[in-house]
């Protein structure tokens, strides 16, 4: 810490002197600010990678009951995959602003 | 270290960073993954793929004549629907798409398997039921397609289908 090696220095040196135009990184900079970022990211990629295994049964379930002549189920099969990819859209969008 | 030491090293490093794939990429990855299997669903549905068997076409000519236990391969509604007619040792006609449903190979009538005979696909032990067209056995998803058959004097012809586990 710059206390530690600077020990003259303290976190609000500086602090009323008509000198200092500027200050340094004041007190807490340089420390994790969101500490659960890396928490919320592996949790994002656990969510998405199970929407993808969804995705696959849907495919599955969709295919065959295409070929069976059912067209509704295979309709219904691609709107189940085509809103589980926008959760997962969410999903990826939403980290993307706050994970910086 | 001497250079060539060191551009080694250099080398070493910048060939260990390329094979790190954040988090972060993992999840661009699996989302554009999911929009690719959100797309191929919408498609399958839509129907680009050719449902093996279906459709309709003019009476067509199987054979002049089937003894029981025997069977004729021929081709109907299309050219590339290939499709297997047999009549089985009790007298009944059949015909079914002798294409797998599992993954297309040929299914073979085989009238020595099984009590009444089976059709079989000799690709992955797939087995069909000859009188209905079900899956007895083996990885199939679904029954075989139907060809609708029709006896005439002149011989045996081919005059419609039913998709596959559809009722006559
Ligand atoms: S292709 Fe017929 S059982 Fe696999």
């Amino acid at each position: 810490m710059t206390h530690d090696r600077y020990p003259r220095i303290r976190p609000t040196s500086g602090y009323a002197d008509p000198r200092i135009r500027s200050t340094g990184p004041g007190p807490g900079a340089g420390v994790e600010t969101d500490p659960e970022r890396s928490s919320m990211l592996s949790g994002r990629l656990a969510l998405v990678l199970s929407i993808v295994v969804g995705q696959l049964w849907a495919i599955t379930i969709g295919l065959n009951a295409w070929m069976m002549g059912q067209t509704r189920t295979a309709w219904w099969a691609a709107a189940f995959s085509v809103a589980s990819f926008l959760v997962a859209l969410w999903a990826w969008r939403l980290g993307e602003r706050r994970d910086r | 270290m001497s250079v060539d030491e060191q551009e080694v090293a250099a080398l070493r490093e910048r060939i260990a960073a390329d094979s790190l794939t954040s988090r972060r990429d993992y999840l661009r990855l699996a989302v554009t993954m999911s929009g690719g299997l959100a797309l191929g669903s919408a498609v399958t549905a839509a129907g680009i793929f050719h449902r093996h068997g279906d459709g309709a076409a003019p009476p067509k000519l199987v054979t002049a004549a089937l003894a029981p236990g025997e069977s004729v391969a021929f081709s109907y509604p299309g050219e590339e629907d290939r499709a297997v007619a047999l009549r089985m040792a009790d007298g009944t006609l059949v015909a079914y798409s002798s294409i797998c449903t599992h993954l297309a190979c040929a299914v073979l009538w085989r009238a020595d398997r099984g009590e009444r005979g089976e059709l079989y696909c000799p690709c992955h032990e797939g087995v069909f039921d000859p009188r209905t067209g079900a899956v007895t056995a083996g990885p199939p998803p679904r029954p075989l397609p139907r060809v609708l058959l029709e006896e005439r004097a002149d011989g045996i012809y081919a005059v419609g289908t039913l998709r596959s586990g559809e009722e006559a």
